[in-house]
């Protein structure tokens, strides 16, 4: 027998969360690409965790390096389908073509449909721009369903591009500065948090976020 | 002769912010369906006080209408301001659709994202979504500037069917199943008593739809028999 059930999409509201992380050859010091690694497959694992009947979190992976290369390791899928990429650096920092890439698949109505909440874009990198990026970043930032994403990033060190991330972040506390690979563990659980947040609110796009309510887990932290 | 059921169900919010209006007389039917934004204080407000002047208004009036037939807008505007209240926390879309028996016109207009769904004799249903961005994310009354509706008229010969809805609803709908909606819809519901067809339309959906997110769902169907 019929009922209204049969008449209506039967998929959750798609949160998309899109990943870029540099793999240029400075992320090979310190540990950095390690830890890089470990906290994707750590932030994987958390998010595989959370729970909900009326959203479902999606997930793009990106990496930049090479030579001015940017590539889709895992395209946006449910988080089951996600499988972390271990990555080694090498190479140059292609930050435009990155956010290029990026507002390629967030203007892409078949992959992020209207009906979808506005995506998380999260960017993590220790280096200047190796590319054009001002064109790109006024483009992300004004025009066409990109400019309605949240924006967070990581500087790791005083290499990395600080003007182009200061200008890319939704808003100034949404640019998470950091100096070792510890600080990359701490800004996975931030972006953790802050998917969470918006996957329980009830308005996933009005939701606020805070770097301050990031709890710190000093005892498992990464010695370099 | 026309039938029609109607809801408005609150969503996971502490209130209701959705809106709903049915005008019926010998001459004309009107249905509106306004939906206040979850992130303006006064949104419930906004949303029955428009639903309230555009049934006034169009109570009056005949199809077709163009965007600049419609004044209620303006008047929703000036009287939040007369009242020294912020438009912007009383921001709301608004779907409507109006019907004239007699000339068998029909007038559908949005503003905003709660769409409507049209079928007129044996097409298929037409659709009126706004093409948003994002869920939530929505044109709407409130702003600066006035907003005018986008509207479409359209005639039928025998029979017509519209469903005007809140986007907690439209939005779930199946594009490609409208026509069985419709025909489930008039089907289901007709064989009920006028007075219990609301209340068993309203039990229905909160045995489905209601669950599956977190935004207020506000219909009203009306089908002609």
């Amino acid at each position: 027998m019929a009922s209204l059930n049969d008449f209506i999409i039967q998929k959750a509201r798609q949160l998309p969360v899109i990943v870029a992380v540099d793999r240029s050859g400075s992320m090979s010091k310190n540990g950095k690409i390690e830890a890089l690694n470990l906290a994707l497959k750590n932030f994987v694992n958390s998010l595989k965790e959370e729970k909900s009947d009326k959203i479902e979190i999606q997930l793009a992976l990106y990496s930049f390096g090479g030579r001015d290369e940017v590539s889709c390791e895992n395209e946006l899928s449910p988080l089951s389908c996600i499988e972390c990429k271990e990555y080694t650096a090498s190479g140059r920092t292609p930050l435009g073509r990155t956010i290029n890439a990026i507002k390629q698949l967030i203007e892409d109505r078949t992959k992020i449909p209207s009906r979808a909440y506005a995506p998380t874009v999260v960017i993590i990198t220790d280096g200047e721009s190796t590319d054009e990026t001002a064109q790109a970043l006024a483009s992300f930032k004004n025009e066409g369903r990109s400019s309605k994403a949240y924006r967070i990033a990581m500087a790791i060190g005083d290499d990395a591009d600080i003007d182009f991330l200061k200008s890319f972040v939704s808003e100034p506390e949404y640019l998470v500065m950091g100096e070792s690979a510890s600080d990359i563990k701490q800004f996975f659980k931030f972006v953790t948090m802050s998917v969470s947040q918006r996957t329980h609110s009830l308005t996933p796009d009005s939701v606020k976020l805070s770097v301050q309510n990031v709890p710190t887990d000093d005892d498992d932290e990464i010695i370099l | 002769m026309y039938s029609h059921i109607l809801t408005s169900i609150i969503g996971s919010h502490p209130n209701v912010q959705d809106a709903i209006k049915y005008y019926e007389s010998d001459d004309s039917i009107v249905a509106v369906v306004a939906d206040g934004l979850g992130s303006s204080k006064m949104s419930a407000h906004g949303a029955r006080l428009i639903c309230r002047l555009m049934v006034e208004e169009l109570s009056k009036k005949k199809p077709p209408l163009s965007p600049s037939d419609i004044l209620s807008p303006k008047k929703w505007q000036e009287y939040i301001e007369s009242n020294n209240c912020n438009l912007d926390e009383f921001c709301t879309t608004c779907s409507f659709a109006i019907i004239d028996k007699l000339s068998k016109n029909v007038c559908i207009g949005q503003i905003g994202d709660s769409p409507i769904f049209l079928k007129l004799d044996n097409d298929p249903v037409i659709e009126m979504r706004q093409e948003k961005e994002f869920s939530n994310i929505t044109d709407s009354l409130g702003g600066k500037t006035i907003k005018y509706f986008i509207t479409h008229n359209y005639k039928f010969k025998d029979s017509v069917s519209v469903l005007v809805t809140s986007d907690g609803i439209g939005d779930e709908l199946n594009s490609s199943s409208l026509d069985s909606l419709f025909l489930y819809l008039s089907s289901k519901y007709q064989q009920f008593t006028p007075k219990s067809r609301s209340r068993r339309f309203t039990k229905e959906m909160k045995a489905t739809i209601a669950k599956v997110n977190h935004d207020d769902k506000s219909a009203i169907f009306i089908w002609s028999i």
